[in-house]
């Protein structure tokens, strides 16, 4: 009997870490939420079995590539087994993955999160309640209407604005990244 | 861009969005690239409020560690440990050693943080079978060139072991802890039950069920699963792929009567131990017809030969036999 630390399932297990998140959730975002964890899992399976590993530098993209491409995968045979039920919403979703020419975009750091918080802070007060609301607490329009007597219409409207000035905030000021 | 349709946007991405405004976001995305542009990074900064926590990613990585960890490294790095550890440790070694004669059993522990660990077993058993005792009193026949994979405490929510090769399972029951059996890509999920469960050589993975009830849950290449619910008596062959699971009817006495690779029988007829040498050695065996009904007690041992086990049979009443091309024809000395 052996009693042993590996290192190697070390170094593993922290890339894991440091990616699943944001592996799933990119994931998450075209296809159903089991199917993507599953699918994540099985790209660091085959990894570890075919004893290869990324160094740090292109894990990142590495895996966000692999996941990608097999959502496309994934996608394309959503599209085949239930003969285009609903074609537009296929189209965007995998517009949307053509449409990453960068992976690095993807990734969501911390920092970069923090900076959405931030953000969302600086945001004029109605918008940012509605945009919590919706944001970190996962509330559909509708019960954000209810909660705050207001018409659907302006929390959607409210919720546009707040992505939209987030978006603009997060890609003029801070893209000094790479 | 005076005719984005902001409502739909913000539906889109809450995933309220009827077919209908589905189709002209569509419409207006594939009106200019700006549209793009804006609506992939709204749906980015939305996503990203969708963060594992700490403890999800801890859950995420015990499942996939559930199904990695019979291949590990080819030479393993010896390591340390804390010193603290080491007498428990010892001690189950010696139990090991004890235990396991035939086999050999590698355990390692991974660090989940400085002040948690656990203690996961592998246990390999290169020859004839060998019997185990899980944390939670399930048993397992393990066999010959076979690895099972189980932490030292299971965990609260699931009983999950790992299996390459061939085993025996009886398990406890107890249907709020679902005993889950991986292997490679497929999950047989049980409540309480006892069943085999085999990878062959091929990669293809046969579940035969002797009773209770076990879910077989396959995924293909694609992670598109295929599931199936045996009922005792049936075995589930799933192919190497993941793609097909097909159905097989098969006498469940068989499957019980051999599960530690030996078959005992005690004062049985000598019609029902050729019934089982028959299949188990696979070829025809014949009785002359004075033998029939003759009461026989004995044991066959795993990986014994064919002429051996005629030889014990033969102890309790004098039988002579001839393996011929059609079988192997007994009949009474």
């Amino acid at each position: 009997m052996l009693y042993l630390e590996d290192n190697r399932l070390d170094a593993f297990r922290r890339m894991y870490e440091e990616y699943v998140s944001g592996l799933i959730r990119f994931a998450k975002r075209y296809i159903p939420a089991d199917a993507a964890e599953d699918l994540v899992q099985n790209i660091f399976m085959e990894l570890w079995e075919s004893g290869k590993m990324p160094d740090s530098n292109s894990a990142a993209s590495y895996l966000f590539v692999s996941v990608r491409n097999r959502c496309i995968n994934h996608l394309k045979q959503e599209e085949v087994r239930n003969a285009f039920v609903d074609r537009a919403a296929f189209e965007i979703l995998q517009r949307g993955l053509y449409y990453l020419d960068s992976v690095e975009k993807v990734i969501m750091e911390e920092e970069q999160w923090q900076q959405i918080c931030h953000q969302i802070e600086h945001l004029p007060e109605k918008c940012r309640r509605i945009f919590m609301l919706s944001y970190f607490e996962d509330k559909k329009s509708h019960e954000i209407a209810e909660m705050l007597h207001l018409s659907i219409r302006t929390v959607e409207h409210h919720l546009y604005l707040g992505l939209k000035t987030l978006r603009e905030k997060l890609t003029s000021g801070n893209r000094q990244a790479h | 861009m005076d005719t984005v349709p902001e409502d739909i946007i913000v539906k889109f991405l809450q995933h309220t969005a009827s077919g209908e405004e589905t189709e002209r976001l569509n419409q207006w995305l594939k009106e200019h690239e700006d549209h793009s542009v804006l609506f992939y990074r709204m749906q980015e900064i939305m996503d990203s409020s969708h963060r594992m926590n700490r403890e999800d990613i801890v859950r995420s990585w015990d499942k996939l560690y559930g199904r990695i960890s019979h291949v590990m490294p080819e030479s393993p790095v010896a390591g340390k440990y804390p010193p603290s550890l080491l007498p428990s440790r010892f001690r189950q070694w010696i139990r090991y050693a004890a235990a396991i004669m035939i086999g050999f059993a590698v355990a390692w522990h991974v660090w989940k943080h400085p002040s948690e660990s656990v203690i996961y077993n592998m246990v390999y058993n290169r020859q004839g079978t060998q019997k185990l005792t899980l944390p939670d009193s399930s048993v397992v026949w393990l066999g010959s060139n076979s690895n099972i994979g189980y932490p030292e405490h299971f965990r609260t929510d699931r009983r999950q072991v790992t299996l390459t090769g061939k085993a025996y399972f009886d398990v406890q029951k107890n249907s709020e802890h679902p005993f889950v059996v991986q292997s490679g890509n497929v999950e047989v999920i049980v409540t309480g039950t006892e069943f085999e469960m085999e990878r062959t050589d091929a990669g293809s993975l046969i579940v035969t069920l002797v009773s209770g009830a076990v879910s077989v849950k396959a995924e293909n290449n694609a992670g598109i699963p295929a599931h199936v619910r045996l009922t005792p008596g049936q075995q589930a062959h799933v192919d190497k792929s993941g793609e097909t699971i097909r159905l097989k009817t098969i006498d469940p006495e068989y499957y019980a009567a051999w599960k530690d690779g030996s078959y005992r029988f005690t004062n049985e007829t000598i019609e029902k131990i050729a019934e089982q040498l028959a299949k188990h050695y696979r070829v025809k065996v014949r009785i002359a017809g004075s033998l029939k009904g003759k009461r026989f007690t004995g044991r066959v041992m795993p990986d014994q030969q064919i002429e051996e086990v005629m030889k014990n049979i033969g102890a309790s009443h004098p039988v002579k036999y001839r393996i011929t091309a059609e079988g192997i024809f007994i009949s009474e000395k």
